[in-house]
């Protein structure tokens, strides 16, 4: 027990209990009353008056009642309280993991039933709240203070729900405003916002001859405790940085050995021969020590298409022994998948989802229901057309011929800044410049609208993302961006350039450089809001391009990339949860809206670039954003306004691993999950001591007047 | 004991004594355990041997006597000369003595109604035997139906004998004694020594003394009822007390709970004024009662020894009970 103000009680004690003794009997109101004769009266009075001195003290209940309530009232000025969990520090950092696995449902609802990790978590997260000591009644400032706490909520982002206040019903409303999301977990923003609470060091300049001296304010004097709720699924917690926390307590939720089969990878694939034939690649995952049997059901625009029966291995668990942490990260689960194929030439909206065998239901005993379901959006097959404006290059058309493409047009550039005038450019899904630049219809890229591949031309205006400065002269390549689509499996060492631009890239963006030679850059990007272009510095036919493979990889794989359009396919409609929605629009799209997985709506707006930005993205599923414009190339048309769909998977093999560790394991030391119960926390006993003092009141009335009807 | 708020005082003969009980008070009469000489051959027997119809005794002749009074069948007999002796029939005198102090005008029912009452009824038995009735009051207020704002009128209430009236004898004089005992107010203090010896300077005559008071006298009352005694009465003390100074605790003025005393008091003696600071509790009201039974005690023990009778009586008694049980019992009436 302790109490709060125990001098201020004690003063008051030594003040108030001999004040009542002495005005007791000094100042005890009689009432008068004429008898028949005081003879006898006094007789009795002296009888009584021969025992003992503090007869009347000893035998007065009244006075014995009015010390006990008087005491009572003394008590509760010194405010104790009962603290059923012990806190050591006076300032708390309350973290709560809200991340996809925390939306597992596997703790005990005390019903028979079960919840998720985060309801647990925050129960408890309360119980510590109605724990933290209060402050005094009587406090000032400084002085008299009491527990103070902050709510910080992450998954892969963090923020900052209730700054530090000892206002437990604002703590109380932070952490029940938390709210699951499917994102993955990180927690290092998190701590980067607990070492924000630590010690803090201002440095101070004297002046010009003086030394940089630097001055430490003391927050609270390092009196802050750190309370961790997660199931310990972190991915990123070695390169988490040790806070300012004197202590690290850190309270599992959910169990070990939860099961879950998830839906841990989806791509979609068209057939290079026969684009209307499209794959789709589904990976599951199984982290129980069993095989999982489940159904993968196939949905085409929200209609069920296939459904396949698909066994998943079971996970490898570690050999006996080891502590848990390693232990929990040793199991490796199992994992499985298929491949649906479809004959489907359109754009189509695919989920895949798991079920029970033959049924409906979602798998038995699994624990996270957000990975058993993911989306893609699937653009239609296409195969492109390409204009090829050119004065002749028989290693172009070679090039272009042997492509599956829809048709080719050569032509002059006369002929293509007519169709640029009559705004036909963007008929053709890509346009080859072969050493040409059209002079009409520029925009501030330098190029009209459309996509481009632009061979040996630097296209430069005054807005333009590249300039070039004159002759770079010969060089080879000495790096190139071997992830990028366009570069991917190409070899481009054996090449040889005769000569050159030299180019550079305007300070604003919208290029970058995808292969550098010796001299600079060879190769780049130029992403502006009407114009997507691959630009080479030099031409091939001034080098020994077109004689290594690499020209052609090359060559295809640009026309491939620049023909999908800027959404750069199925992977460019796809976000993580956590991360954010990012896309350019049509210049002119106005009214744009974002339709949520639940049936909400948002407003968007373009910012001057052309581009909508909407996240971080909470929920998994299908989000759709309209607005009123032209369309782009893959865009479909719903109620009347522009539609582009994008997708949210989690499709996170270690955030679908269900199994709480017990253990996690810091840069500098391994910590052990704390058991806590929730209870009442500290409990002020005051109101009660108060009730009690009350209740003597009315005993003492009560016995009072039982004593004047004696 | 508290002082009575407001008492209704009896205004005549059927306030004291109601129609019924006269009835029954009809056939009493007063007896003592002494027989005194009176001055007028009354309806009472006398151990003075006189002339009567009845014969009492024989003495020899002696030359003067009435020869009336010879008794001829001892002559025939003895050829002696014997004189018969006849009981000489005696009026008895009562005297009641009524304590008007203030502390006799308490209680719930009022001791000094009680008194009046008693005293009236016991003087109407007497009246209506041809006996000497007479009465005196100790302290109150005098001077008749208004004395009862005395103070008012600048009088001050007799520390001894207040009123009296004597030789009252037959049934119209009864009257005139409830009229007397009507106009009996109560209050101030008592010197019941003095009292009692100036009661026993007046009085004239022998016969029976009936003391109706409580005897709470801070003075005592050893030396009053030494004079009482001694003057050649029959003393008969009804000691009259009030149920609440029974039992402080339980009585109260309606008789309800709450009503008694209790809790943190000032008591103040209505004579004197003198205060007392009390803390009610149980032992306090044990040693109360106590001391009261030892009072009681110690007075009976006084009067026995002195020949004097005690009669100790509530005054919620009924006057009834009083006179045909309690008084007839002891031999005060038959």
């Amino acid at each position: 027990m302790t109490y709060l103000t125990p001098i201020l009680a004690g003063v008051a004690a030594a003040i108030a209990i001999p004040s009542l003794i002495i005005l007791y009997f000094l100042k005890l109101r009689r009432r008068n009353v004429e008898i028949s004769t005081t003879l006898l009266w006094k007789k009795a009075i002296q009888d009584l008056q021969a025992n003992a001195p503090f007869q009347r003290l000893r035998r007065n209940i009244l006075l014995l009642l009015q010390l006990l309530i008087l005491g009572g009232m003394l008590f509760a000025i010194a405010q104790p309280q009962i603290s059923r969990i012990a806190l050591d520090s006076q300032r708390h950092i309350i973290l709560i993991d809200r991340s996809a696995s925390m939306s597992s449902k596997d703790e005990p609802d005390g019903r028979g039933g079960f919840r998720s990790r985060l309801d647990a978590a925050k129960e408890q997260a309360l119980a510590l709240v109605a724990s933290l000591r209060e402050g005094s009644a009587f406090a000032t400032a400084g002085v008299g203070g009491g527990d103070e706490a902050m709510v910080i909520a992450f998954d892969a982002s963090a923020a900052i729900l209730q700054n530090f206040t000892s206002d437990k019903a604002r703590l109380s409303d932070a952490i029940r405003a938390i709210q699951p999301t499917d994102a993955r977990t990180s927690i290092e923003e998190a701590l980067r916002l607990v070492r924000a609470q630590g010690k803090q060091r201002v440095i101070t300049d004297t002046g010009s001859n003086s030394t940089i001296t630097s001055e430490e304010l003391f927050s609270d004097d390092n009196d802050l405790a750190l309370h961790l709720w997660s199931d310990g699924r972190i991915s990123d917690l070695s390169a988490a940085k040790p806070g300012p926390e004197r202590t690290f307590e850190y309270h599992q939720v959910g169990k070990a050995e939860s099961g879950n089969v998830a839906i841990t990878s989806m791509r979609a694939e068209r057939s290079f021969d026969d684009p209307k034939e499209l794959s789709i690649f589904v990976g599951l995952q199984n982290n129980e020590a069993l095989e999982r049997a489940v159904d993968v059901e196939l949905r085409v625009n929200d209609t069920t298409a296939q459904i396949r029966a698909v066994l998943v291995p079971k996970a490898t668990m570690p050999i006996q022994g080891g502590d848990a942490a390693s232990a929990a990260s040793a199991i490796t689960p199992g994992v499985g998948g298929t491949v649906f194929k479809l004959d489907r030439p359109e754009a189509a909206l695919i989920q895949v989802t798991l079920r029970q065998p033959s049924s409906p239901e979602s798998p038995a005993g699994d624990v996270l229901a957000t990975d058993n379901r993911a989306w893609l959006v699937v653009p239609p097959a296409k195969r492109m057309s390409v204009a090829l404006v050119s004065d002749g290059d028989l290693f172009l058309e070679s090039l272009l011929s042997v492509l599956r493409l829809s048709k080719v047009d050569t032509m002059t550039l006369a002929q293509f800044e007519k169709l640029v005038s009559q705004g036909k450019s963007t008929d053709y899904d890509v346009v080859v410049l072969d050493r040409v630049l059209p002079k009409v219809g520029l925009t501030p890229s330098g190029l009209p609208p459309g996509r481009y591949i632009v061979y040996g031309s630097i296209p430069t205006g005054s807005e333009a993302p590249l300039q070039t400065t004159g002759e770079a002269g010969p060089q080879g390549f000495l790096h190139w961006n071997r992830e990028h689509p366009v570069l991917d499996g190409a070899d481009l060492d054996p090449v040889t350039i005769a000569s050159s631009r030299q180019v550079s890239i305007a300070p604003g963006g919208g290029a970058v450089t995808l292969a550098t030679g010796d001299k600079g850059p060879l190769i780049l990007e130029v992403t502006t809001p009407d114009t997507h272009a691959i630009v080479t510095a030099f031409h091939p036919l001034d080098s020994t391009w077109p004689w290594n493979v690499s020209y052609v990889v090359v060559g295809a794989s640009m026309v491939s990339y620049m023909g999908e359009g800027f959404e750069q396919g199925v992977a460019a409609r796809m976000v993580s949860p956590g991360s954010v929605i990012s896309d350019r629009l049509p210049s002119d799209a106005k009214d744009i809206t974002i339709d949520l997985p639940g049936n909400e709506r948002e407003s968007l707006a373009l910012s001057p670039d052309a581009r909508v930005t909407f996240g971080p993205v909470g929920t998994a599923g299908v989000y759709r954003m309209t607005w009123d414009g032209s369309m782009g190339p893959s865009d479909i048309t719903v109620g009347g306004r522009a539609a582009r769909y994008f997708t949210a998977n989690l499709l996170d093999g270690a955030e679908s691993d269900t199994h709480a560790a017990s253990t996690i394991a810091l840069p500098n030391k391994n910590v052990e999950a704390v058991a806590r119960t929730s209870s009442d926390g500290n409990r002020p006993l005051w109101p009660w001591i108060l009730m009690g003092a009350l209740a003597i009141i009315m005993l003492e009335w009560f016995v009072y007047n039982r004593k004047v009807q004696v | 004991m508290l002082k009575s708020l407001s008492t209704k005082r009896p205004q005549s003969l059927e306030d004291l004594l109601p129609g019924e009980l006269i009835a029954r008070l009809d056939p009493l009469d007063l007896q003592s355990r002494k027989v005194f000489f009176g001055k007028l051959k009354g309806e009472r027997r006398s151990k003075k041997r006189g002339e009567s119809v009845e014969f009492a005794d024989h003495r020899p002749y002696v030359m003067g006597d009435d020869i009336r009074h010879i008794d001829w069948n001892i002559f025939g007999r003895l050829d002696k000369l014997f004189l018969k002796l006849f009981l000489e029939e005696e009026d008895l005198s009562l005297h009641l003595v009524i304590d008007a102090s203030a502390s006799s005008d308490c209680g719930e029912p009022n001791k000094f109604l009680f008194m009046q009452k008693a005293a009236m009824a016991l003087g109407y038995v007497g009246l209506v035997n041809l006996n000497r009735v007479g009465a005196t009051s100790m302290g109150g207020w005098t001077g008749g139906r208004e004395a009862s704002d005395g103070e008012e009128n600048g009088v001050q209430p007799s520390l001894a004998v207040g009123a009296t009236i004597r030789d009252l004898r037959g049934r119209r004089r009864v009257h005139d004694l409830s009229r007397w005992i009507c106009s009996l107010r109560p209050g101030g203090a008592l010197s019941f020594r003095a009292a009692a010896e100036r009661i026993a300077i007046t009085r004239r005559g022998k016969g029976i003394m009936l003391v109706f008071s409580d005897f709470f006298f801070k003075e005592g009352y050893e030396q009053g009822l030494r004079m009482l005694v001694g003057g050649g009465y029959d003393v008969f003390c009804v000691q009259v007390l009030s149920p609440q100074e029974v039992d402080p605790a339980g009585g109260g003025r309606g008789g309800t709970p709450g009503d008694g005393i209790a809790g943190d008091l000032r008591l103040k003696d209505v004579e004197d004024g003198d205060t007392a600071d009390v803390t009610i509790s149980a032992p306090l009201l044990k040693r109360y009662k106590s001391n009261l039974a030892a009072y009681c005690d110690q007075l009976r023990e006084f009067c026995l020894r002195r020949d004097m009778q005690l009669l100790t009586v509530r005054s919620d008694t009924p006057i009834e009970t009083l006179v045909l049980d309690y008084l007839r019992k002891r031999g005060i009436v038959r």
